[in-house]
């Protein structure tokens, strides 16, 4: 964990050179360039709005279903888009990995990174609708960091055990869009989670994005403090799951240009 | 020992022949038992047919692979050219590339830009900077790529068949690169099927074949043998 942790800090340059490059690359020849990175959102919130709120009319806890569904869709999109991204972080950079030695983990970190900056952007889409619906931030606004710090643990976890393991079954980065879709499902993204009742609300939580996802609209649209015992197993999911991660991935890195 | 930086003791490596690797069976080894050291300064030369493991003992002098019995021990910082050009992105400029290569290689920002004109410079690509490098022929790749290793801070350089398809004149300046690094008593181990560059360059040649190592020694003699047992083949 710690030697991750150093190892991060010692090869910030090289992350940041790699987020760049796979961003670029990932523009590269296309007419619309960068702004692929405001239409793909805008594009979902129009196909969300319509079937949930328009088709099955799902109740919106008392805002604009736009708004309340940006709020969960903005940070899902982040998490969507590392994860599927990240998973060949280390199979399609398998020419750097096997002819040069550097920390392979900077790859995933490089990806993730790249991600980010698609999300910032995704969160000025979000202040832009705000400013439309006229709904103003209150103090609890501010525990969106601390869940957003949550969510950047949990993520950057499940990329470097998705892209670990997409190194030896290849099956992971097919599998993956499936997977997506249906935790989406799974998650209060489109719908509250207000409506899931029962035996099936003990289990519910122990997915950390419906803690966090939850969080994000209790502090930003109704400002009140999160759900803490929701929030707080979110926590301890993500902590769990990004130290398993960086802990097999260290045992592991030697192998992997033998292998990828 | 203090002049040691390169120590193999016992090494083997094992690969998977098939593409899944969860069965023991199916294997081979690429190197077998190999021991050897190199003192500061040296100049090695690999010799050996293709396949007789050359290019995995690069592999493990440099790190990038882990030895599956033995030990690899080595001091300083490695730059290697192991087939480079591969190394570049396709879809990015060339100046992406230098900048991409340079922080993979552990660069920082400044040292970076320290360097940025003096690769540019080497590699003589100056028109063709902003051009993706799909768009380069194999020859220009090689060159940037060789061009941004050279220029790499480092005590050990491995170089694997590197200057095989580039034109006379660049080679030329390789060469001058090259008697520059002897010069500064840096390391180096050169693979090469030119015998006679290794028998200008060399101070020491290892003979491999099939993993194995079959001499180590004098260039002359080494060499001398090695074509014998080719040209008796």
């Amino acid at each position: 964990m710690l030697a991750v942790l150093k190892e991060i800090i010692h090869w910030r340059h090289l992350i940041f050179f790699l987020s760049v490059s796979f961003t670029k690359v990932k523009y590269k020849q296309t007419y619309l360039r960068f702004a692929w990175i405001i239409l793909n959102p805008l594009a979902t919130l129009v196909i969300f709005n319509f079937i949930f709120s328009r088709v099955a009319s799902l109740p919106s806890e008392g805002v604009p279903y736009v708004i309340f569904n940006l709020t969960a869709l903005a940070p899902w999109i982040f998490f969507s888009t590392s994860i599927s991204c990240s998973v060949g972080a280390l199979t399609d950079n398998f020419n750097l990995i096997t002819r040069i030695n550097f920390p392979r983990i900077t790859l995933i970190f490089g990806s993730v990174l790249s991600s980010l900056y698609d999300c910032i952007v995704t969160y000025l889409i979000f202040i832009a609708f705000m400013k439309f619906y006229d709904i103003k931030l209150g103090m609890n606004a501010f525990y969106f960091f601390l869940i957003f710090f949550i969510q950047l643990i949990f993520t950057t976890g499940m990329c470097v055990l998705v892209s670990l393991l997409n190194v030896y079954l290849r099956d992971i980065q097919h599998a993956m869009f499936v997977v997506l879709q249906s935790w989406m499902l799974f998650s209060p993204v489109g719908y509250s989670s207000g409506i899931i009742t029962g035996k099936v609300r003990d289990f519910y939580f122990l997915n950390p994005m419906a803690g966090i996802l939850e969080s994000y609209r209790d502090c930003l649209l109704h400002n009140r403090p999160p759900d803490w015992p929701n929030l707080l197993l979110a926590g301890l999911i993500s902590l769990a799951i990004f130290v398993s991660g960086c802990y097999l991935f260290k045992r592991q890195e030697p192998n992997l240009s033998d292998i990828v | 020992m203090e002049n040691t930086v390169i120590q193999f003791n016992g090494v083997s490596k094992r690969y998977h022949l098939r593409e899944m690797i969860f069965s023991k069976k199916d294997c081979f080894w690429a190197l077998k038992d190999i021991g050897f050291g190199a003192q500061r300064g040296e100049i090695i030369g690999l010799v050996g047919r293709n396949g007789a493991g050359k290019t995995t003992l690069m592999k493990l002098a440099s790190s990038i692979t882990a030895p599956t019995k033995g030990a690899v021990y080595v001091r300083g910082r490695v730059v290697s050219l192991l087939s480079i050009e591969g190394a570049t992105n396709l879809l990015l400029t060339c100046r992406e590339n230098i900048y991409l290569l340079c922080a993979i290689f552990g660069l920082k920002w400044s040292e970076i830009r320290g360097c940025f004109g003096d690769i540019c410079r080497f590699a003589g690509l100056d028109g063709f900077l902003d051009m993706p490098l799909k768009r380069f022929s194999s020859g220009m790749i090689s060159r940037l790529s060789f061009s941004i290793a050279v220029h790499m801070p480092s005590d050990i350089i491995l170089m694997d068949e590197v200057l095989a398809i580039t034109d006379a004149e660049f080679q030329h300046r390789c060469f001058a690169k090259l008697a520059e690094y002897k010069r500064s008593n840096k390391t180096m181990l050169v693979s090469s099927h030119n015998l006679t560059d290794l028998q200008r360059i060399c101070s020491r040649v290892i003979w491999l074949d099939k993993g194995s190592l079959v001499k180590d020694g004098m260039p002359e003699q080494v060499l001398k043998e090695y074509s014998k047992a080719l040209v008796g083949d």
